[in-house]
């Protein structure tokens, strides 16, 4: 097992947003990231990938950010791999929905770019103990 | 009096008024007619029973003259009266007559010379009567008379005396036959017409004589005095003017209904009188108690029309107590069961439907502000995001006037942000759906984390920060919401404070409890404006030379998320705003 975080997963259907997100997580962060524009994308490169960690945008066309979550999870390699959600919802029930289905964490919309990189890090050191 | 300002009571006041309204008029209307009734039948009573008494008396002394009649034929042969001898056997051992006229009978000459009598008075026989009125009169017409009640000559008694002439075959006068009545013994009137007579109020005037004659308890039989003279006795000078009923008002103030029947062979004048608050006393004493018993049936009505009222009321009151509680607690929204009377159990259902339409629009609310908000989240994330990696140079540096303008950009961006928050919040807070993740924590950590993360903002507006904590206390808070808190509180007083002056936040013990202030050196908050402070949209018009920047919103979820965790906000200004939240602190054992 690898002790720093290195590849990270970005499942983002918003370009401008997925756009920032990168530069936080590959400028500032210093992370290598594969970018993916919906749940399917993500499944087809999870494999491809290897990613160390999954960030995964909960509201997303076609299949959501749950059911990918659900999906990767059957694929039966990534039961180590901790899976961040990205949500601009902030209803207490809808969070708690989330956490319910074994995320590592979520990541409130809108984020701050500068310290995304810190965050994640974060998350990733939790997963590890 | 509180009474009457409810529907229950004024129900109940207007039955027990109009009730015995009703009642009065009844029983007002009803008595005069029973009296008006009352009136005339004893006045017809009366007529009927003086009638009877003079009839009665008429009788008597019709029998009298009969009986002397008969004994009349038995003192003449035809042609002369019967010798002495056979004269004084006719005259005595009569026990009829003797019971009949009882004071004297006496025999007469055709001149009126007394020549016989059945009781021996001394000096009686001998003496002429001829001069007496009454025996003018028989030997003038030679008929049958009798006397107007007189002072006997010889006895000095009150006396009635009956002539019968005794006549020859050829109708000439041979004698006179008389018998006495003593009035004050023996009557005309039975012993028991006496008694009836005092009973029933009866009297009998003499009108030409003027003799006052009435029943007299104390002696036996009639006592005979002078009429009283005109004036004195107001009913004594009706019976004499000959007005035969009605009613009379006497010297002492009470009214007499009277009635008066005449005996024309004496002239006398029998009269009735009886007091009229006599007469109605009955009519009086049932009066009194049929308005006893209507009163106690009023009462009674109003009682129940008093609980009746009450009792439809009772669903109402509970309908005003629950919207009153409905108004404090917006949560409340169970629809009210529908009961009582018609008109109650419609305004419930309205109120139901109102409800209903209140937590539909609530609802709708909440899913409007959470979608609107989520949908400006997304570009606020791309736009914040970017304009963020912009301003901390790592796209590269930018010429100075381009830095200016994306720093302008990031800090209007992150206000629209901090906007939204607070609308989410507030909703949530509205909704009852902010959750609170309450444990025992330090509140140093708390309040630096706060004034670091502003001093980028206090660096912009010249202000300085700085943080005093007396003692690290421990509250039992959610960490994040109390941040939220100082977080407001802060970039107020940074907004408000002017250029080069300070922001202090300090935290100390207040007693049981943990004070944390944050205090400027600005103008403070305009007096009228205090009270508001801490309600939702409320915004102090200040002056032009710094924008206020927020919704309206930020003091009044500060106060809501504090009293959430048992604390309590407030302000006050001293040199400058204090805006100040306690919490209890956590004692140590």
């Amino acid at each position: 097992m690898t002790t720093t975080l290195t590849r990270i997963l970005y499942v983002e259907d918003d370009a401008d947003i997925q756009a920032v997100g990168e530069l936080a997580l590959a400028h500032v962060g210093g992370f290598t990231v594969e970018l993916c524009s919906s749940g399917q994308e993500a499944l087809d490169k999870v494999a491809d990938f290897q990613p160390e960690l999954i960030l995964l945008d909960v509201m997303m066309p076609g299949i959501d950010g749950i059911e990918t979550y659900q999906a990767l999870k059957e694929l039966g390699h990534l039961e180590n791999t901790p899976v961040v959600f990205m949500t601009a919802k902030v209803q207490e029930e809808d969070l708690a929905r989330y956490r319910q289905l074994g995320i590592a964490d979520i990541i409130s919309k809108p984020f701050d770019p500068m310290s995304l990189s810190d965050r994640i890090r974060n998350i990733w050191q939790q997963c590890q103990h | 009096m509180l009474l009457i300002h409810s529907l229950r009571g004024r129900l109940a006041l207007v039955i027990l008024m109009s009730s015995l309204l009703t009642l009065t008029t009844v029983l007002l209307l009803a008595y005069q007619s029973l009296v008006r009734d009352l009136e005339a039948e004893l006045s017809r009573q009366q007529a009927f029973e003086t009638r009877q008494l003079s009839n009665q008396i008429e009788a008597e002394l019709t029998l009298r003259l009969f009986a002397l009649e008969n004994l009349a034929r038995e003192l003449s042969d035809g042609y002369r009266l019967v010798d002495p001898q056979n004269m004084e056997r006719a005259l005595t051992n009569r026990s009829r007559l003797e019971a009949l006229f009882s004071s004297a009978i006496i025999v007469l000459d055709s001149e009126a010379n007394a020549i016989a009598e059945n009781i021996h008075v001394p000096g009686r026989l001998g003496t002429n009567y001829a001069d007496r009125p009454h025996f003018r009169r028989l030997l003038r017409s030679n008929a049958p008379v009798i006397s107007q009640p007189i002072i006997g000559r010889a006895t000095g008694l009150p006396l009635i005396s009956f002539l019968h002439p005794i006549l020859g075959n050829e109708g000439q006068l041979l004698g006179i036959v008389g018998g006495t009545v003593d009035l004050s013994e023996t009557s005309v009137i039975s012993a028991a017409s006496l008694e009836t007579m005092e009973r029933l109020g009866l009297q009998i005037l003499d009108a030409d004589n003027f003799y006052y004659v009435q029943g007299n308890p104390d002696q036996q039989g009639l006592s005979i005095t002078e009429l009283p003279d005109p004036g004195l006795n107001p009913l004594i000078d009706r019976a004499l003017q000959g007005i035969s009923t009605g009613t009379v008002t006497m010297p002492d103030g009470s009214r007499q209904l009277y009635a008066t029947a005449v005996i024309p062979t004496l002239n006398w004048i029998i009269l009735k009188a009886n007091p009229v608050t006599e007469i109605l006393a009955p009519a009086r004493a049932s009066f009194q108690r049929f308005l006893a018993l209507s009163i106690g049936i009023c009462l009674v009505l109003a009682s129940f029309g008093y609980w009746a009222v009450r009792h439809s009321m009772t669903p109402l009151s509970r309908l005003t107590r629950r919207i009153q509680k409905m108004a404090r607690d917006p949560e409340l929204s169970e629809p009210l069961p529908v009961s009582g009377i018609e008109e109650i159990r419609d305004l419930t259902l309205a109120f139901n439907s109102l409800t209903d339409e209140r937590n539909r629009l609530s609802r709708l609310k909440e899913e409007f502000v959470s979608t609107v908000s989520h949908e400006l989240r997304t570009p606020l994330t791309a736009l914040n995001g970017a304009l963020g990696l912009l301003n901390s140079g790592v796209a590269g540096e930018m010429p100075d006037k381009v830095q200016e303008l994306v720093k302008l950009s990031h800090r209007n961006a992150e206000r629209l942000q901090t906007l939204i928050q607070d609308l989410l919040d507030f909703n949530k807070l509205q909704a009852g759906r902010m959750e609170f993740n309450i444990q025992r924590c330090e509140v140093e950590p708390i309040l630096q984390a706060s004034v670091e993360r502003n001093r980028m903002m206090a660096q912009h507006y010249q202000v300085r920060l700085g943080l005093t904590i007396d003692e690290n206390i421990e509250v039992e808070v959610d960490a994040g919401r109390l941040q939220q808190i100082v977080d407001n509180y802060l970039t107020n007083a940074i907004k408000h404070a002017p250029a080069r002056s300070r922001v202090t936040v300090s935290a100390r013990r207040d007693g049981p409890n943990l004070l944390i202030t944050v205090s400027d050196q600005g103008e403070g908050v305009p007096e009228h404006f205090v009270s508001e402070l801490f309600t939702r949209f409320s915004q102090a018009e200040v002056g032009t030379t710094r924008a206020i920047k927020g919704t309206g919103l930020g003091l009044a979820i500060c106060k809501e998320i504090a009293e959430h965790m048992a604390g309590q906000v407030g302000y006050h200004n001293e040199n400058g705003a204090h805006f100040w939240v306690q919490f209890p602190a956590v004692m140590d054992q």
